[in-house]
């Protein structure tokens, strides 16, 4: 097992296991937080990601297959790939394609930025759905699309926007409450 | 250079005067809370009758006169209205008495500010609690900087939330502190709900569910108290774990009126140690609300030169704290 990364939440591992490469996302102990609820944490959120990931899978979204789930990791499929930068965007109608996707299943990502977008032979794969939850709710739509915009920038994220506006039935609303959502102060100069 | 700072957003009245960041005085005088909580107008009273003596009782203590004074800052807002234009006005009376510069100085960024310079460290994490305002921020920028809001609350802030608790509870004085005694006798924990969304959190679940529990009188109020405590501070320190690994900064600073808390305390310090980042943080006196603070923030806007124009010489009750420019790190 090779630690590949270390985040605010759990440790991600690179193995070898059923006879594939695997990562492993382990939730770490958190020594602050009183034991219960550690335990309680790490449980359901390693539990709501696999859930989230298979069925995100289940309607033909491009996500590293669930490999195994327990009470504090969750090994899934290596993807090979590269993460999204400038020289992929001639598939930034397939980001789209993936996004509508999520969103017309309900699944919000949560942090939806590039760094968890891959590449791998032309096609997208979206990655760590650690702060994924299930929502019908336009405002976190919205919330993950003004996400992925800081990320993308203007010019990516407008051809984003039209192949994403074809698939979602109600883009408009979505779109609408994105730049309600930026005249809130709070995001005013973010 | 001696500069006076006067404290006036909510309870307390506090006057604080620093030369060079030495803390040369901090006296105050604080509104007598019992179980009912503030009246802004009765509180702002409170602060007339006793402002003039706090202003002379702080310099006896610094041992200096009102002309020795160069500059004046005052909490400029966040707070309550009558509140805030009580100090306002001692400060432009004393400014114009006797020709001194006026500074005016957010309460917020003064509070983050005074734990930084006590413990003489830069650029930090700071998780900032207190009554209405909880925050995990961090400067950005390049040579006009700004205080970034990473994660806060998305109602009501941990302070608020303890003393509405102590209010349903019956407690006597209702806030925090008398929740925080209670609670350390408290063993058993109860699942409360928690909600933190990526760097955000909230309160008012925490709050209707455990004055719910309360009022069941199925558990014992110990360990109700001591079950709130910890997950809303539970809650704290994820938000504050994931902005450190995105912030990148080496040091965490805790200010605000909870930073008195020694269970969060406690967790921040295994927090620190376990992701290998320092934690600072400052005696209670310079946590609860002081005029100290405020005059170790003017003294700051003093060395950097910068100059206030007379618009922004007023108050501001929804004075925001990334709204403000900053010349230091």
């Amino acid at each position: 097992m090779e630690l590949i990364a270390r985040g605010a939440e759990a440790d991600i591992y690179k193995a070898e296991i059923f006879g594939i490469m695997a990562i492993i996302k382990l939730r770490v102990v958190k020594r602050y937080r009183i034991k219960d609820l550690d335990l309680k944490i790490r449980r359901s959120r390693s539990i709501n990601e696999a859930k989230i990931m298979i069925k995100a899978y289940d309607n033909g979204v491009n996500v590293p297959r669930v490999l195994l789930v327990t009470d504090k990791l969750i090994a899934m499929e290596y993807i090979d790939g590269e993460t999204f930068s400038e020289k992929h965007s001639s598939i930034i109608d397939k980001i789209a394609a993936q996004v509508a996707k999520l969103h017309s299943i309900d699944i919000i990502h949560g942090d939806l930025t590039t760094r968890n977008i891959l590449v791998r032979d032309n096609k997208p794969y979206i990655i760590d759905f650690g702060l994924a939850s299930i929502s019908k709710n336009i405002e976190d739509k919205a919330m993950d699309l003004i996400v992925l915009e800081r990320s993308l920038g203007d010019d990516l994220f407008h051809r984003f926007m039209d192949d994403y506006r074809n698939i979602i039935y109600n883009a408009d609303q979505i779109l609408e409450r994105i730049s309600e959502i930026k005249k809130r102060v709070r995001y005013a100069e973010r | 250079m001696y500069t006076l700072g006067i404290e006036s957003t909510a309870h307390t009245f506090g006057v604080g005067i620093v030369r060079d960041g030495e803390i040369l005085a901090n006296v105050k005088e604080m509104y007598k809370i019992d179980n009912k909580g503030m009246i802004p107008i009765k509180v702002a009273e409170h602060h007339l009758e006793v402002g003039s003596l706090v202003i002379k009782k702080a310099l006896e203590a610094a041992g200096v006169g009102i002309k020795d004074i160069d500059n004046i800052a005052y909490s400029k807002g966040p707070g309550l209205g009558p509140c805030l234009r009580v100090g306002f006005v001692y400060a432009r009376a004393l400014s114009l008495k006797h020709n001194i510069d006026i500074i005016p100085v957010h309460h917020g960024i003064a509070h983050i500010e005074i734990v930084k310079s006590i413990n003489k460290v830069k650029d930090p994490l700071a998780v900032y609690l207190s009554g209405g305002n909880s925050q995990i921020l961090a400067l950005e920028g390049e040579v006009v900087k700004r205080y970034k809001i990473y994660g806060e609350t998305l109602d009501i802030g941990i302070g608020n939330l303890f003393d509405s608790f102590a209010r349903e509870a019956g407690l006597n004085p209702a806030w925090g502190s008398t929740v925080a005694a209670i609670a350390s006798k408290g063993k058993n924990y109860i699942g409360m709900p928690y909600t933190v969304k990526g760097m955000d959190f909230t309160f008012s679940g925490l709050l209707t569910y455990s004055t719910k529990l309360v009022k069941s009188k199925r558990y014992a109020l110990e360990d109700i108290a001591f079950s709130l405590m910890e997950t809303a501070f539970d809650m704290i320190l994820e938000s504050a774990e994931r902005a450190l690994f995105i912030s990148n900064k080496k040091a965490i600073v805790v200010a605000g009126g909870v930073a008195q808390n020694t269970t969060l305390i406690d967790k921040l310090k295994t927090l620190a140690e376990d992701d290998g980042v320092k934690l600072y943080f400052a005696e209670p006196e310079y946590n609860a609300d002081n005029g100290a603070m405020i005059a170790v923030l003017g003294e700051k806007y003093a060395k950097s030169g910068v100059r206030f124009k007379d618009a922004d010489i007023s108050i501001n009750q929804k004075y925001r704290i990334d709204k403000v420019d900053i010349y230091w790190s």
